[in-house]
């Protein structure tokens, strides 16, 4: 079920009403029951998968606390490590795997037959596990106790706001919540509700309006002219983001009308003025989980600087690879990798350097601006391209194709609606910077109606009501 | 907890109240700035056109019946109505709801083969709804749910790309609207290289271009059916070319189609592959003229 269906427009409500009438156990069995709903609403058949993974993690990690041989308690952990990531890597990788064991075979000068399987790939996969895989991590490090109620965890890992496209919400954020019944909050549940707004808007108008423009430049390149093409890209930047954190505000505002705080999963990305910044605002709760649970499990930055840059790598290519099963996404990553070993290496020695040429500090910001901006929109090509071929395609017609003229650029008017969007957002975004102007405007009823209205007016004239799927929910 | 749901729900009402008093007074808004802008269909939609000329089709009608050429060249006022991803069943539509506030035009140019369009434009032209009953009664048949949603939420109309073209078009005409760039060697290639395929038609538009003939020859109205020029390497796999425009024919009660899709073998006068561009507009108009396209007698069409 999508946020932004007709048939999610009938059972929130419902559920809603069903949640504030039951209390203690009942609400938990209520939850858990719509959330397995929600999840079936796509297909049944994809349920006793993670019904599995819910009851081995949460056997496991009740096994894990009370074992105390450190020996086996490592060997229950690799246990479920291994499930899970066997699970994964057999539902989402498992022909990227073999199609790229055929390609090094050929190379190499053998032939091996082709085997295809028709696995179903699991909505949500790669986030519940990840989420199931960090209670057990939890425990394990001593950090949570485990959680007595199978009901209560299995809830945690199944509500339905985070479940197909995350938050990536741990066990130790979100299971205290379920303790005792979460009281309705009108301030919390108006605020979740203006989220909730606000992340319609994101998707529905601006993401799904810049999708069509996208998807034609991706389609063809060499049909396509620099302008174009380098539109493309830019769209591309703002479509994903939107798409992504308008999903992330849906899921965190109907959370908060539950009375759930499920964090913060994205800050501004695109003001970031370092790679490293970069990734402190996006996705955070993915990135944060790659830094706690691998790169510092890697040892971090404590062996010197040799060894800090192979983990920032691994790191990358990991998370890169946990997008999707196609190299161009392991690309992707390794280029997020690469630059921030390259800002690592590289920013003392720039830091002096413009310290001592005076460089205005906004002319700093503004320049590291745009490059972080860049860089990370070169990075989306591949991320955005099926494959190596395609990316190289955009990137020769930008760099090539240079008569960077508005005349060939086709669907004037979409382009124009596209860029009045993306011109709305940087200017909310911007403003949100003004703490104190924010805070004033947010005490003022009036002020808060006028924007709820006009977000609802804006859906209604600029949104896309094509029903377009949220692109994370491929991951 | 009841005092919080409460005022929650308070708000709520709050904000429905405001959302919907403000989609009335905005959408009355936005209608009276529809009515006074120069765009085609509003300019039909305010009614009192003494076009004499009217063009109808979908974008290959846009590009090759260009408006200022075919004015130049009758001498006649000429109003292009055709637009993207017009289907004979809207251009139907479009058709009715002109005659019903404009001088009923001498002739009327119908691009044909968008016997094969969907009806999307149906949905684009949501701001027209109210303003004309065929488009609304098509409307109410092809997209229920849009007119469900239209009827309650009236600035809903204005979603989509024809409200900002209503908007840049407000204070100059858009008749000159053409492609002006063209074909990449890329795209000739493309279509060089492409599989053959067959023409197709839809019941639902056959049976409007056979409306519109019988409406036509009611009004008496000369119509013209006009096949532009494609792209010589995209149809050139066609298949089944000339079944197709026999079949055209025959949904036209036996009027002549002016098949034109071969007539132009340049490449400069193309944009892509189904449309002409700027360069091939006005030759082809002076190819009409030629032929005796243009030539009207409106009497011998009463007749």
């Amino acid at each position: 079920m999508l946020f932004n269906s007709l048939a999610f427009l009938v059972f929130f409500p419902a559920f809603f009403v069903a949640y504030l009438a039951t209390r203690g156990v009942v609400r938990l069995w209520l939850t858990l029951l719509a959330s397995y709903f929600f999840y079936a609403w796509w297909d049944w058949r994809l349920l006793p998968l993670l019904w599995f993974q819910t009851a081995l993690d949460f056997f496991v990690g009740r096994a894990v606390y009370r074992m105390p041989d450190p020996r086996r308690r490592r060997r229950l952990l690799a246990v479920s490590l291994t499930t899970n990531l066997a699970l994964l890597a057999f539902f989402k990788y498992f022909h990227f795997g073999v199609a790229s064991a055929r390609g090094l075979a050929h190379w190499l000068g053998f032939e091996v037959p082709e085997v295809t399987l028709q696995i179903l790939l699991p909505v949500g996969i790669s986030f519940y596990t990840f989420q199931s895989m960090s209670y057990v991590l939890d425990v394990y490090r001593g950090e949570i106790e485990p959680e007595p109620s199978l009901l209560r965890f299995a809830t945690a890992v199944a509500l339905f706001v985070h479940l197909v496209a995350g938050p990536i919400v741990r066990a130790r954020h979100l299971l205290p919540q379920l303790h005792g019944d979460r009281p309705f909050d009108a301030e919390i549940a108006t605020a979740g509700f203006e989220q909730a707004l606000w992340g319609f808007f994101k998707k529905m108008a601006i993401a799904d309006s810049l999708a069509p423009l996208v998807d034609a430049q991706f389609a063809a390149p060499p049909l396509h002219d620099g302008m174009s093409l380098l539109l493309g890209v830019y769209f591309y930047a703002v479509q994903i983001y939107c798409d992504f954190s308008g999903y992330t505000d849906i899921a965190l505002g109907l959370a908060k009308i539950l009375g759930y705080d499920l964090g913060v999963n994205f800050d501004r990305p695109y003001f970031s003025t370092s790679f490293s910044e970069f990734w402190r605002r996006w996705h955070i709760s993915l990135s944060s989980w790659l830094r706690d649970y691998l790169y510092i499990s890697l040892g971090g930055n404590r062996r010197g600087s040799a060894r800090t840059y192979v983990n920032l790598m691994l790191t990358m290519l990991i998370g890169g690879l946990w997008h999707g099963a196609n190299w161009t996404f392991v690309a992707w990553g390794g280029l997020h990798g690469l630059y921030l070993v390259v800002e690592r290496a590289l920013r003392p020695a720039f830091a002096r350097a413009l310290a001592a040429a005076r460089v205005p500090d906004f002319a700093v910001r503004l320049a590291s601006g745009l490059l972080v901006f860049h860089g990370v929109c070169f990075a989306w090509i591949f991320f955005r391209a099926q494959t190596f071929g395609i990316a190289w395609q955009v990137i020769e017609g930008i760099a090539t194709r240079t008569q960077l003229s508005f005349a060939q650029v086709p669907d004037k008017f979409l382009v124009a609606k596209a860029l009045l969007l993306c011109g709305v957002l940087f200017a909310v975004e911007l403003a949100s910077f003004q703490t104190a102007w924010v805070a004033r405007l947010r005490a003022r009823p009036v002020a808060r109606l006028a924007s709820a209205a006009l977000v609802v007016w804006g859906i209604a004239v600029l949104a896309t009501f094509s029903g377009a799927n949220f692109i994370y929910f491929q991951f | 907890m009841r005092d919080a749901l409460r005022t929650a729900l308070f708000r709520l009402a709050v904000l429905a109240a405001c959302v919907l008093a403000g989609d009335r007074a905005l959408s009355a808004l936005f209608d009276s700035q529809l009515l006074r802008s120069q765009f085609r269909f509003s300019v039909a939609a305010r009614g009192g056109q003494p076009a004499n000329l009217l063009v109808l089709g979908d974008s290959r009608g846009v590009n090759g019946l260009y408006a200022p050429e075919l004015e130049r060249l009758t001498g006649m006022h000429v109003l292009n109505l055709a637009y993207n991803g017009m289907s004979t069943l809207v251009a139907e539509a479009v058709l009715r709801d002109y005659l019903q506030r404009n001088e009923t035009p001498r002739a009327v140019l119908l691009e044909v083969t968008n016997v094969q369009d969907a009806h999307t434009l149906l949905n684009g032209l949501m701001c027209y709804w109210r303003q004309g009953p065929a488009l609304a009664a098509l409307a109410r048949e092809w997209s229920p749910l849009n007119a469900r949603a239209v009827s309650a939420f009236h600035l809903y109309a204005y979603n989509g790309e024809i409200p900002m073209r209503v908007l840049f078009y407000r204070n100059r005409s858009d008749q000159d609207w053409i492609n002006r760039y063209r074909i990449s060697p890329a795209v000739i290639e493309d279509a060089r290289q492409a599989s053959d395929f067959e023409f197709a038609t839809r019941d639902e538009n056959l049976a409007a271009l056979g409306r519109m003939t019988t409406l036509a020859r009611e009004r008496g109205i000369a119509l013209r059916l006009v096949v532009v020029p494609y792209l010589p390497e995209f149809v050139a796999h066609a298949r089944n070319w000339d079944g197709w425009i026999q079949r055209i024919q025959a949904a036209a009660g036996g009027e002549r189609i002016w098949d034109y899709g071969h007539a132009v073998t340049d490449h400069a006068h193309f944009a892509d592959r189904l449309h002409l561009n700027e360069v091939g507009g006005v030759p082809f108009a002076e190819l009409l003229a030629r032929d005796g396209f243009l030539a009207f007698d409106a009497r011998a069409a009463r007749e």
